[in-house]
C-alpha cells in the first residue's frame, strides 16, 4: 500500500490543479446552485392585471394591499387590455374590482365583489386569489362586526349612536394591537421551531448528482492508467493489474471520502442541514465502486466523459433530486424508490436496486479477472 | 479556396466518421427524445391528482371547550370533500403514535385556546411535523397560517362585538352566549370566503393551450440538445501531436471548427425539420409557405450562433472534462433563459429585461409568435446581429489560439 500511494503521490503532482477542482466541485456547485435559486425564487414574481371599475378609498385600498404583496407585480390596466393580455398569456391572472365595491362592502354584502380571470396556463393564480380574499374578507368581517354591533344597539335600547367608521377604526385597533394567533412548526424529536420554507432543491439531492458526475470524471485514471507504457511493467512488480486498481479504488475512495466529510461539515455550517456519516460512507461507496466499474467498459477517455454526462443527466432527472421538492413529494415514489441511486441521501435507504446491482457486477469483475489471470 | 477545400475535406471525413458509426445513430437521436418523455411523464404523473396520496393531518383538542369542538368538527367535515388533506380529530396519545407513521403531522389546540380567544392574549396554534415528511409538513404549516389569518380577523371582529356589548346592559351569561353565537357566524362566514371572487376561465382556441407550449418547447430542446450532441460526437479526441501534423499542411483549426459547424447544421436541420413537420400537423397548427420560410430563418440563425459559441468555447477551455462540463452547462443556461422550461413572463424583472439580448430568448419568442399566436411577422435584424457579433468572436478566438501555439 505505500508505494500504491507513493506512485499515486507521484501522478497527483502533476495533475493536482484538475483533481483539486474536481474533488471541491460537488460542494462548490452545490453551494452556487442554491444561493442562484434562492435569489431568482425570492425576486420572481408573478404578473398580475387588475381593473378598477370604481376610483373610492376602499378600492384604492385594496390595490395597494396587492401591490405590497412580495410575490406579485401588479398592473392597473383597463379591462379590454387586461383580457388580451392574458389572452396572449403576457400576464398570469386578472381580477376585476367591480362597481359598487365599497357600498357593497359597508352594506355587508360581500358576493362577487370580484372577477377573477385565469387562462390555461395560469400557474399561480389560486395563491393570488387567496391573498385578495383574505384582504377583502377583512374588510366585509369588520363590516359584518359593525353590523352586529348596531343591531346589539338596537335590541338593547343603546343611546350611544356608534357610527359605523367608529367600528371598524376599532376592530382595525384591536387587531393591530393584540398579536393575537399565531402558529409555529417543530419536528417530532427536535424541539426548535423551524422558521423558513423548505428549499427549491433540497441540498444534498443536488451534492449527490454533482457528486456523482465528479466521481465518474475523477475516476478517467483507470482508463488512462490501463492504457499507459508503464503498467505493462506490473508485470515485473509483485502486484497484479487487478491488485494494483484494486488498492487505488480504495486510496480514491478514503480521499474523496474525506473531501465528503468536509463537505458535510461546510454545508451543515452554511444551511444547517445535516446528513449521518453512514449514508454518506455509503453513498460515497456505492458511486466509487459504480464509477469504477462503469470507467472498466471504456478504452477512449473521451466517450466515457460523454456518457458520464448523459449518465448523470438521466440519473439526476430519474431520481427526482432535480425536481423540485414540493413536486418530488407528491409523486407516488413507491415503485421509484427501488432504483434510485440516490436513495442512501435522499432517503437513508440502503437496501435498493442499485447497491444490489453495484456489488454483483463488482463480484463479477473481481471474478473474471481471476480468471484470466490464472 | 484553400478554405473552402479543406472544409469540404473536413466535411467528409466527418461524414465517413458518421458513416463508420451509423449504429450510434440512432442512439444520438433518441436520446433527448427519451430524455425528454422521461420528464413529460414525471410531469404528467405529478399533476395527475388520483396518483398523489392524501396528506394526512391530525387535530388534536387540549382545551376541549365548545368552541374548539365546533372548529374541530368543521375542519375534520370539511376535509373530507376534498381528497388532498384528510384531517382527523386525535387524541393526543394516538397523534404521538402515529406522527412517526402515515401522519404528516399533527396541529394542537393547546389548553385554554378559547378563553385566550375571547380575553385577546396571543395564543400559538403548535404543528409538530414528521420528520421524514417535511415538504408536507410545511405545507400544512402555509394551510394553517392562512387560517390563522382569517380567524384574526374573525377573532377581533368578536373582541370588537365584545368591547361594544359590554357598554350596553347585558348580563354576563347573556353576553356570553352571545359571544359564542357570533363565533359560530364568523366560522361561518370565513368557510364561505370563496363568495367573494366570481371565478372565470379564458381560454383562447385558436392560439397556445398548455399542450400546444410545451410541445413547441419539446421540439426546441430535442433541436438544441441534437445540435450538442451531434457537435461533440464529430469533436475528434485527437492528440496534440495530431494537430501539429495537420498545421503542416496549412490547415487551421478554424477549417475544422467550420467544417463541424456545417455537418452538425444540416444534420440537425434534416431531422429537426422532419420532427416539426410531424408536430404541426398532429396539432392541426395551420401554416402557409411563408411561415415556414420565417420558422427556418429564426431556427438557422438560433441554431448558428448556438453552434459557435459552442465552438468558441471550444477554443478557449482545451481540457476534454472541463470542455464538456462548460457547455453542458452552456446549454442548460441557454434552455432555462429561452422560457421553454418555465414562460419568460415568471422571471425576475431584471432578467426579463436583458433577454431580448440573448439569442435563445430571442429566437424561441418569435417561434412562439409564428406558430403559437399566428403572427404573419418576424424580426430578424436582432438575430443577424448577434450572429455577426458570435463570428467575430470565433474568428477572434480561434486567430489568438492560433498565435498563441
Amino acid at each position: 500500500m505505500k508505494q500504491v500511494i507513493a506512485t499515486r503521490l507521484m501522478h497527483w503532482k502533476k495533475q493536482w490543479i484538475g483533481l483539486v477542482f474536481w474533488l471541491l466541485f460537488p460542494l462548490i456547485a452545490a453551494l452556487s446552485v442554491t444561493m442562484i435559486i434562492n435569489t431568482l425564487q425570492e425576486d420572481a414574481k408573478v404578473p398580475v392585471g387588475v381593473v378598477l371599475e370604481e376610483q373610492t378609498v376602499a378600492a384604492e385600498e385594496l390595490v395597494e394591499k396587492i401591490e405590497a404583496a412580495s410575490f406579485i407585480r401588479m398592473e392597473v390596466l383597463s379591462e379590454q387590455e387586461a383580457l388580451h393580455d392574458l389572452e396572449k398569456h403576457e400576464i398570469d391572472s386578472v381580477f376585476v374590482i367591480h362597481e359598487k365595491f365599497e357600498q357593497n362592502i359597508k352594506q355587508n354584502n360581500r358576493t362577487r365583489l370580484i372577477t377573477g380571470y385565469q387562462s390555461d396556463m395560469s400557474f399561480a393564480y389560486v395563491p393570488v386569489k387567496e391573498m385578495i380574499i383574505s384582504h377583502v374578507q377583512q374588510e366585509t368581517g369588520r363590516a359584518k362586526a359593525a353590523f352586529a354591533v348596531k343591531k346589539l344597539e338596537k335590541q338593547y335600547n343603546g343611546q350611544e349612536e356608534w357610527t359605523f367608521e367608529e367600528i371598524t377604526a376599532k376592530s382595525k385597533d384591536i387587531q393591530r394591537e393584540e398579536n393575537l394567533l399565531d402558529t409555529a412548526l417543530t419536528f417530532k424529536g427536535t424541539p426548535e421551531a423551524v422558521n423558513d420554507n423548505p428549499r427549491l432543491f433540497p441540498v444534498w439531492g443536488l451534492w449527490g448528482i454533482f457528486s456523482l458526475l465528479s466521481t465518474l470524471l475523477v475516476f478517467d485514471w483507470v482508463i488512462k492508467e490501463k492504457q499507459s507504457k508503464a503498467i505493462q511493467r506490473l508485470v515485473f512488480s509483485r502486484w497484479s493489474l487487478k491488485s494494483y486498481l484494486l488498492q487505488n479504488l480504495v486510496l480514491y475512495t478514503v480521499v474523496m471520502f474525506t473531501v465528503d466529510l468536509f463537505t458535510a461539515g461546510s454545508l451543515y455550517f452554511i444551511f444547517g442541514e445535516w446528513i449521518s456519516p453512514i449514508s454518506l460512507f455509503v453513498y460515497r461507496l456505492l458511486i466509487s465502486t459504480a464509477a469504477f466499474l462503469f470507467a472498466c467498459l471504456f478504452k477512449k477517455p473521451f466517450y466515457y466523459y460523454t456518457m458520464s454526462f448523459v449518465l448523470t443527466l438521466v440519473i439526476g432527472i430519474s431520481s427526482g433530486a432535480l425536481l423540485p421538492s414540493a413536486i418530488a413529494t407528491d409523486w407516488d415514489w413507491n415503485w421509484f424508490d427501488l432504483i434510485n441511486p440516490l436513495g442512501p441521501v435522499l432517503s437513508e435507504n440502503y437496501l435498493s436496486f442499485w447497491p444490489a446491482a453495484v456489488v454483483l457486477s463488482f463480484v463479477l469483475w473481481l471474478f473474471r479477472k481471476e480468471q484470466y489471470h490464472a | 479556396m484553400t478554405f473552402a477545400k479543406h472544409n469540404l475535406l473536413f466535411i467528409q471525413s466527418n461524414l465517413k466518421k458518421l458513416q463508420r458509426k451509423w449504429l450510434s445513430l440512432p442512439l444520438l437521436l433518441l436520446f433527448p427524445v427519451l430524455l425528454i418523455s422521461l420528464i413529460a411523464v414525471i410531469a404528467v404523473s405529478i399533476f395527475l391528482p388520483e396518483e398523489s396520496e392524501p396528506i394526512h393531518v391530525g387535530l388534536v383538542d387540549l382545551d376541549k371547550s365548545q368552541e374548539t369542538e365546533t372548529v374541530i368538527n368543521l375542519i375534520e367535515e370539511s376535509s373530507k370533500l376534498g381528497s388532498f388533506i384528510k384531517m382527523e380529530a386525535l387524541s393526543e396519545t394516538e397523534a404521538n403514535e402515529r406522527i412517526n407513521g402515515q401522519l404528516s403531522a399533527y396541529v394542537s389546540f393547546p389548553e385554554g385556546f378559547t378563553e385566550s380567544l375571547y380575553s385577546g392574549d396571543s395564543v400559538t396554534l403548535n404543528i409538530t411535523g414528521n420528520p421524514d415528511k417535511q415538504t408536507e409538513s410545511h405545507l400544512v404549516k402555509e394551510l394553517l397560517d392562512s387560517i390563522a389569518r382569517h380567524i384574526r380577523t374573525s377573532q377581533a371582529n368578536i373582541l370588537t362585538v365584545n368591547y361594544y356589548a359590554k357598554q350596553l346592559s347585558i348580563d354576563s351569561d347573556t353576553r356570553h352566549d352571545m359571544l359564542f353565537q357570533q363565533f359560530n357566524n364568523f366560522l361561518v362566514y370565513t368557510a364561505g370566503k370563496d363568495k367573494i371572487v366570481d371565478e372565470e376561465q379564458i381560454s383562447n382556441d385558436a392560439t397556445s393551450s398548455p399542450v400546444d407550449y410545451y410541445s413547441l418547447a419539446a421540439w426546441f430542446m430535442i433541436l438544441t440538445i441534437w445540435l450538442l450532441t451531434f457537435y461533440s460526437f464529430f469533436t475528434n479526441d485527437e492528440q496534440v501531436r495530431m494537430q501539429n501534423r495537420m498545421r503542416l499542411y496549412g490547415v487551421t483549426i478554424l477549417q475544422q471548427l467550420t467544417a463541424k459547424i456545417t455537418i452538425t447544421f444540416i444534420l440537425t436541420s434534416i431531422f429537426a425539420g422532419i420532427v416539426l413537420y410531424t408536430y404541426t400537423s398532429f396539432m392541426a397548427i395551420p401554416l402557409y409557405g411563408e411561415d415556414y420560410g420565417r420558422i427556418v430563418l429564426i431556427t438557422g440563425l438560433y441554431s448558428l450562433i448556438y453552434l459557435i459559441i459552442l465552438a468558441i468555447l471550444e477554443l478557449i477551455f482545451t481540457g476534454q472534462k472541463l470542455r464538456l462540463l462548460i457547455q453542458s452547462l452552456f446549454t442548460l443556461i441557454v434552455l432555462l433563459a429561452s422560457g421553454a422550461i418555465i414562460p419568460t413572463l415568471y422571471f425576475p424583472m431584471y432578467m426579463q429585461n436583458l433577454l431580448p439580448y440573448f439569442f435563445a430568448s430571442e429566437g424561441y419568442h418569435w417561434l412562439q409568435e409564428i406558430l403559437l399566436n399566428n403572427r404573419l411577422y418576424a424580426d430578424y435584424i436582432p438575430l443577424t446581429i448577434m450572429l455577426a457579433a458570435a463570428v467575430m468572436m470565433l474568428l477572434g478566438t480561434s486567430a489568438w489560439k492560433e498565435s498563441a501555439r
